[in-house]
């Protein structure tokens, strides 16, 4: 369960998030939705242990405990894991050097034995297959030369691969097709289970088609400006977000 | 003018004086020269534009005796060159102390390779040989000069036309004494047109101590030969290291140097190549990992003087602590040396606030038909990949390991060589993992 209490968070002296309450238990998924700039990506980025972010205010708990002192390897160990919205490039470090590399750092802070490399490349191609990546890509640099929707396949691999009990994933579905977006989505579906809570950031309607939330919240100028079932998609894509920049004015 | 001599170079001028120049007669007007040269120009220092960023004066401050021909077994020797490289099948040469050692070194390398220690080749009477302190040309060099005097070890290797050697040929150097002292060798590879030949240069020290060597490998590459020569240093941190690489390629030549060099006390590696024939190309690259207080130099000068000849040099050093690199690069293209193509780039990844990168990319191009472009970069590491792969699970340090890995390893990738690029590849992560 991932709880955030009344978190306010700063950058260089620029408050971006202020006062978000937002509790998430086990086996939930909850959608967030807002304007650009809302600060969605910057709260995924906190969850995350991204240092140049200020938190002047509040906590965030998982599984009950604090993760703000936490180092961001050790936030994974403990199970949180973030999709990113613009994954990065890394030329130089084998795609699988780096898979394998993770998969054994974070087994290791959980106890469990290490794989095998042949256990590990099984492992590693069978989830690659189911999500469509092709066995070239896993030869590249990290990301390197992928397109928009082959990068974010990738995130969603590697969230299968390190077995994460709280899931954030920010706007996955933007720059994937129709076909991919389907794919992204089963490979997202196969992963929701009783243990598993997921948080998932986008724009567009369209995905909570597939990854049906349990709740879907507004956020804007930082802040929770409204909560609801999975309808509340529905009705923003109709209307917009005017009615909470109004709010702002 | 009056000189203030520093005590090295004082030094350096009585072994120098000493030096018997009884070699033959082609080559003891040559040395008569060098050691004019040399107590004309003393130890190089910032104010020689060529040495402005490593100062000998300051850097060597006692001229070593030259070293006595110590005992090095086998068992030493494999132990010295740990698993990797004692399983590397090589014909290995072996030089203790600056001179070839038959017993350790294997001298049957078939037909087609021909291999004199540096005094049989001085002292006998073989034609192939006189090339032999007229490759290096550079007479304002005091380091090349004071080798030409003092050259007491080496050899020379002779490689057939046409020939495959199938196995590479390790140069091992290793210093057996246990207090200070210097050596001077100087190798000289004759290739033969379109012989195909791997060279591997380790320099290593059985009782870790400082060291002065000064090396020159003088080599003729023949027309459409193809050479590979990877050269690893990693000596002792008080242990001065001056090496010169000075090559002439003929037409068609493929000439590939790399060196790389982890940590050490004082290094310059400076190579000079000269394109003689047309349509020759070299890659000269390598790799610097320094801790510490060591400092490498890397002096490089590409004369083109052939049409439509090739240069590709890419440098990759990663400074800790309070590391020093110094990269100088020259590309000179003659008048008509039409065609060239040269592509010149250092990158230096600082781990510490104190490290320091100096870079000198030059052009000098007097041909209107050519491609030269040259590049440096200095940069940390980036704090935007370091969280992605912190965000992975992978532990800060780990994820910084990668990152250097990563940045080293482009440079890495040119070692042809499988075993050997693995060997480097994994002296450069434990550089790493100790910083
Ligand atoms: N490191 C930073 N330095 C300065 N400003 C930042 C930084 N990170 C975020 N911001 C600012 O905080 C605000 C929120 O940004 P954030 O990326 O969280 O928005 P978002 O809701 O994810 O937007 P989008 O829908 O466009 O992805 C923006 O105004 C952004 O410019
Ligand atoms: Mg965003």
């Amino acid at each position: 369960m991932l709880e955030i209490k009344n978190l306010h968070v700063e950058v260089e002296g620029q408050p971006i998030l202020n006062g978000i309450d937002l509790v998430i238990p086990d086996g939930e998924v909850h959608a967030i939705m807002g304007p650009n700039g809302s600060g969605k990506s910057t709260l995924s980025y906190v969850i995350a242990g991204k240092d140049e972010y200020d938190i002047t205010k509040g906590d965030i708990l998982y599984n009950g405990e604090s993760i703000l002192e936490m180092d961001p390897a050790e936030r994974v160990a403990a199970g949180l894991f973030l999709a990113f919205q613009y994954p990065i490039e890394i030329p130089g470090v084998a795609t699988m050097t780096f898979l394998r590399t993770a998969i054994n750092a974070v087994r290791k802070e959980r106890d469990q034995e290490e794989l095998s490399i042949p256990d590990m490349m099984k492992l590693i191609q069978a989830k690659a297959k189911d999500l469509g990546v092709k066995p070239e890509m896993l030869k590249r640099g990290l990301n390197v030369g992928f397109s928009g929707g082959e990068k974010k396949r990738m995130e969603i691999l590697q969230m299968a691969l390190l077995d994460p009990g709280m899931c954030i994933l920010d706007e996955t579905d933007s720059g994937l097709d129709i076909d991919a977006l389907r794919i992204v989505s089963e490979g997202v579906n196969a992963l929701r289970s009783e243990t598993r809570s997921m948080l998932v950031i986008t724009h567009y309607q369209r995905l909570l088609n597939y990854i049906v939330p349990d709740k879907v919240h507004v956020m804007s100028d930082g802040k929770i400006a409204r909560t609801g079932g999975k309808e509340l998609a529905l009705e923003l894509e109709e209307a917009g977000y005017a009615e909470y920049d109004d709010e702002l004015a | 003018m009056e000189l203030v001599r520093t005590e090295a170079e004082t030094g350096l001028i009585s072994l120098s004086e000493e030096a018997p120049l009884d070699g033959p007669s082609w080559l003891k007007d040559l040395q008569k020269t060098a050691r004019a040269e040399f107590q004309a120009l003393g130890l190089p220092n910032r104010r020689v534009e060529e040495w402005k960023y490593t100062d000998l004066k300051t850097a060597m401050k006692v001229a070593f005796k030259p070293a006595e021909q110590g005992e090095v077994t086998k068992t030493q020797l494999n132990d010295l060159l740990g698993a990797e490289l004692a399983e590397l099948s090589t014909y290995a040469l072996v030089f203790v102390d600056g001179q070839l050692n038959e017993e350790l070194s294997d001298l049957s390398l078939g037909d087609d390779v021909e291999v004199l220690s540096l005094k049989a080749a001085l002292d006998g009477d073989v034609s192939w040989v006189k090339p032999i302190g007229s490759v290096q040309q550079n007479p304002r060099d005091a380091v090349q000069a004071l080798n030409l005097i003092m050259m007491q070890g080496g050899a020379a290797l002779k490689i057939a036309e046409r020939a495959e050697v199938n196995k590479p040929i390790h140069l091992i150097f290793v210093s057996s004494t246990a207090g200070e002292s210097s050596i001077a060798s100087r190798l000289f590879f004759d290739i033969g047109a379109g012989a195909n030949v791997e060279f591997i240069e380790s320099h290593l020290s059985l009782h870790g101590q400082a060291s002065q060597s000064n090396i020159v490998t003088e080599v003729l590459v023949g027309d459409w030969a193809k050479v590979r020569h990877v050269k690893f240093n990693e000596d002792h941190n008080e242990s001065l290291h001056l090496s010169n690489v000075i090559g002439k390629l003929g037409k068609g030549s493929d000439y590939n140097l790399f060196q790389a060099t982890l940590d050490g006390g004082v290094t310059r590696n400076q190579v000079e190549i000269r394109y003689d024939g047309d349509e020759a190309k070299a890659d000269i690259s390598g790799v610097a990992l320094l801790s510490g207080k060591s400092h490498a130099d890397l002096t490089l000068v590409m004369d083109h003087a052939g049409l439509s000849c090739e240069s590709r040099e890419l440098f990759k050093t990663v400074l800790d602590d309070e590391g020093r690199a110094v990269f100088q690069g020259k590309v000179i293209v003659q008048p008509g040396a039409q065609k060239t193509d040269g592509v010149m780039m250092s990158k230096a990844l600082l781990l510490s606030d104190s490290g320091e990168f100096d870079s000198k990319p030059e052009l000098e191009i007097y041909a209107d038909d050519v491609l030269c472009g040259h590049g440096a970069t200095t940069g940390q590491i980036d704090d935007e990949l370091l969280f992605y792969l912190k965000a992975r699970g992978i532990a800060d340090a780990d994820a910084r390991a990668l990152l250097i890995q990563a940045f080293v390893g482009e440079a890495l990738e040119l070692i042809e060589n499988d075993t050997l690029r693995d060997y480097v590849i994994g002296r450069t992560i434990a550089w790493y993992e100790k910083a």
